[in-house]
């Protein structure tokens, strides 16, 4: 500025297309905010349905003896798992109600999250040593969100001795 | 900075202004930038799914050839075994992990990983090394050893290794119980013609084929209104009665001579059929249910006398529901019994007399029954969390389970002494002094001690003990380390009486710390146990104490300590009872001592309390072993 006779037009448009691009700027980071937040409490809210059914089951798991597990008579997506010091729990997983019950917990998703996936699949290695693990139990859950990458699911692997547990079907 | 004029800003200055507002907007921008890479970062760590796949790996290695492994750490700062290289053993089993759990990188180290981290390795990826820095900045589970694992899907988790203590939680029992045994001509048990279910039912038995009955049908249930049997070749046989007879084949297997857990539901319309716990088949049924008939028996087809049952029968149960499969599968485990319908439940554990005990709570003994043998077998209780409830039952040992490391295992059988239980604990016994009002060797070695100053004779555990108060009072068994190794495996056995716990460490018996043993008790009544390679009263020497209290004040306490060379490990008994096993933490080769064998001393404190009946092997006593020579004394 050369002079105090205030600013010209040319001053004012410049003035005027910056700030629009600051309050641009500003909006959009504001609104981008807000919608990290919304995902983030979802992201909380998934994680902690990971976290609580892998604990559930692995606890589980870890405390007793799997002495078998077989599906659910006349039930689709549903095993029943035969702890041999503890007694049996049932896993049901409703993929049309977004349900996940085991034992006597049940797990509700969060909305517009989905089970993709439910699977259990077992792998034996032979060894001659009888009494150490030698196979892998794999459970499979998958959990997604339409708005979040990731999966939010379980995937569970249970080391055992097929030697002491066998699990038909 | 001087302004030219009053008129405005000069170019200079607003160059210098905007220069310093862009570096204040780029550090607050790369702050942020910071921030939220940490963010990014850090949630890709211990996500919990991988926290259990690092224990998995933990368990693997320690199944594995884990001295070994933990070996190859002295060398190196850590393992890695991302493709299962020596010394890991089952190979194809670790590839499998590997593959199946998507892991990128395995690594084993030590807890403290400055080592690794200064040693920075090339092969790691950045974000590895910067997991590693993560993981030493921020400690967590105190441990030996470490299970560091980078997944496909860029993120981490570790898993501490060691110094986890093991603790008891859960008892079993194994006890002498009934069962009722059918001979396949001519032996069955009459029942009620109405047992009190009416359009449902559920009926469940346990059975063991013995051989061929006759007619080839072993007979639970009979006749056709309430079926339940077993034909010689193994398959099951349910049927019911309505306006007509319904009866169906399911299974197999069931006439290889071991117990096998049958039975079906019926829930009005269909009747499923299971064996151990599974569904094996199922038939419609129409019609309402017959529920009262005549000669409604067990072990024979109603009154017919061309079919009876030739084997072993216990737990029967009738509902007057239909169970779900839960329900089935914890009923035949024993846990958890459903009694929802509960109409019968005849356990048939009694093994002896003619009354068969109704233990559904409604009352329908069976009275004077003859119709079959009895016989007895000893079975395990399901784990339960209180007192064994050696009450109900003659209860022939116990087991507690325990936690240590990450993994469940039984430690211990205590079994009460019958007459058929003898274990071998002389073999190895290199002295035993009763201490009986003297110093004498009872073990047959003559490894006779002199008694100095002038400990009290008083009442022991087993006869006399002497009473230990100044470190003047002592018996001196003399350099018995220089005739017999006792390096190697090694068992003490003592008991002992302590008056109150000393303010320092203060000895039971002792060569020297720095060699086979020194036996201390804790301020806070727990054990000590110093062996050392110096060979006299100096370093190198290493010491393991009890996770809890061993010594109690007023009460006679037998104490065991067992040395296994092989597994490198040494174990503390209190009553018996495994208190806690421990590896040699430092490899410390315990040497010769060069001082004597002294009991009721010790290098700190003299204990104050009473000693008896020292025992020393030079083997290790097994479990069974300890346990006996517990009762035995006791």
């Amino acid at each position: 500025m050369f002079n105090n006779k205030g600013f010209t037009v040319f001053e004012l448009l410049i003035g005027f297309v910056f700030l629009s691009m600051i309050s641009y700027f500003l909006m959009t980071t504001i609104f981008n905010v807000r919608e990290q937040q919304h995902l983030t409490i979802i992201k909380g809210e998934l994680t902690n349905l990971q976290v609580n059914l892998t604990k559930d089951i692995n606890t589980d798991l870890t405390n007793y003896i799997v002495r078998g597990i077989t599906n659910c008579p006349d039930q689709q997506n549903c095993i029943i798992i035969n702890y041999s010091n503890l007694g049996s729990k049932m896993l049901e997983v409703n993929i049309d109600e977004n349900i996940i019950t085991y034992g006597d917990n049940e797990y509700h998703l969060v909305e517009e999250s989905y089970i993709t996936n439910f699977s259990i699949g077992q792998e034996s290695y032979p060894i001659t040593n009888v009494e150490r693990k030698n196979s892998i139990l794999k459970m499979i859950i998958a959990i997604e969100h339409i708005d979040i990458p990731g999966d939010y699911g379980i995937n569970i692997n249970y080391l055992y001795n097929n030697n002491e547990e066998t699990f038909a079907d | 900075m001087k302004r030219s004029s009053s008129q405005g800003f000069i170019l200079t200055e607003t160059l210098v202004v905007s220069v310093i507002l862009m570096v204040v907007f780029l550090f607050v921008f790369s702050q942020f930038l910071l921030i939220f890479t940490q963010y990014r970062e850090f949630e890709s760590y211990n996500k919990v799914p991988h926290v259990y796949n690092a224990r998995n790996m933990a368990i693997f290695l320690k199944e594995d050839n884990y001295d070994n492994i933990i070996s190859s750490l002295k060398n190196n700062y850590y393992f890695d075994f991302t493709s299962c290289p020596n010394p890991i053993e089952f190979t194809s089993y670790c590839e499998g992990l590997i593959n199946e759990m998507d892991i990128k990188t395995a690594l084993l180290t030590p807890y403290d990983l400055q080592a690794v981290i200064s040693d920075n390795p090339s092969n790691f990826s950045h974000r590895l090394k910067q997991y590693l820095k993560y993981l030493q900045k921020n400690k967590d589970n105190p441990g030996e050893y470490r299970v560091i694992l980078e997944f496909n899907d860029g993120t981490f988790s570790s898993y501490t290794i060691g110094c986890e203590y093991a603790y008891p939680t859960k008892q079993q029992y194994r006890y002498r119980r009934g069962y009722a045994t059918f001979n396949g001509v001519t032996d069955y048990i009459m029942l009620p013609n109405d047992l009190g279910y009416r359009e449902n039912i559920s009926v469940f038995a346990w059975f063991r084929h013995s051989g061929n009955p006759k007619g080839d049908y072993h007979i639970i249930f009979g006749g056709q209104e309430l079926e339940l049997s077993i034909h010689s070749t193994g398959y099951l046989r349910t049927g019911l009665f309505t306006n007509a007879r319904f009866v169906s084949n399911h299974g197999g297997g069931l006439n290889d001579g071991n117990w096998h857990y049958i039975g079906y539901i019926f829930d009005g319309t269909t009747k499923k059929s299971y064996i151990d716990g599974k569904f094996v088949g199922d038939q419609s049924v129409t019609g309402a249910l017959t529920y009262s008939f005549a000669n409604r028996t067990i072990g024979r087809y109603g009154s017919s006398t061309n079919y009876y049952l030739n084997g072993d029968l216990k737990e029967i149960k009738v509902y007057n529901r239909a169970l779900n499969p839960v329900e089935i599968i914890n009923n035949m485990n024993g846990y958890n019994i459903t009694q929802e319908g509960l109409l019968r439940y005849y356990k048939l554990s009694e093994g002896k007399g003619t009354t068969l005990n109704d233990c559904s709570g409604n009352n329908h003994h069976l009275t004077n029954v003859t119709g079959f043998s009895w016989a007895t077998e000893d079975v395990f209780s399901e784990w339960i969390d209180g007192e064994v409830p050696t009450s109900m039952y003659p209860v022939i040992e116990t087991r507690t389970l325990y936690y240590y490391e990450g993994e469940w295992y039984t430690e211990l059988e205590l079994k009460f002494i019958t007459e058929d239980w003898s274990e071998d604990i002389t073999t190895g016994l290199i002295g035993h002094w009763k201490l009986d009002g003297d110093a004498n060797d009872s073990s047959g070695n003559n490894r006779h001690c002199t008694i100095n100053g002038s400990p009290f004779v008083t009442t022991g555990k087993i006869g006399q003990s002497f009473e230990f108060s100044n470190s003047t009072n002592k018996i001196d068994c003399g350099h018995i380390s220089a005739n017999i190794d006792l390096t190697k495996a090694l068992t003490i056995s003592f008991w002992a009486y302590i008056f109150n716990f000393p303010s320092v460490r203060s000895g039971v018996l002792q060569t020297s710390y720095g060699s086979e043993f020194a036996i201390n008790i804790s301020s806070s009544g727990g054990l000590q146990w110093y062996q050392g390679e110096h060979g006299g009263q100096a370093q190198p020497y290493e010491s393991i104490s009890s996770s809890k209290q061993v010594f109690e004040v007023g009460e006679w306490v037998h104490v065991v300590l067992v040395r296994d060379i092989k597994s490198k490990t040494r174990k503390i008994y209190k009553n018996g009872i495994l208190d806690i096993k421990l590896s040699y933490t430092l490899n410390v080769v315990p040497a010769t001592s060069s001082y004597p064998l002294l009991l009721g001393y010790s290098y700190v404190g003299t204990m104050s309390g009473k000693l008896d009946d020292v025992r020393i092997y030079n083997r290790t006593l097994s479990d069974s072993e300890i346990q006996y020579l517990y009762l035995l004394e006791n």
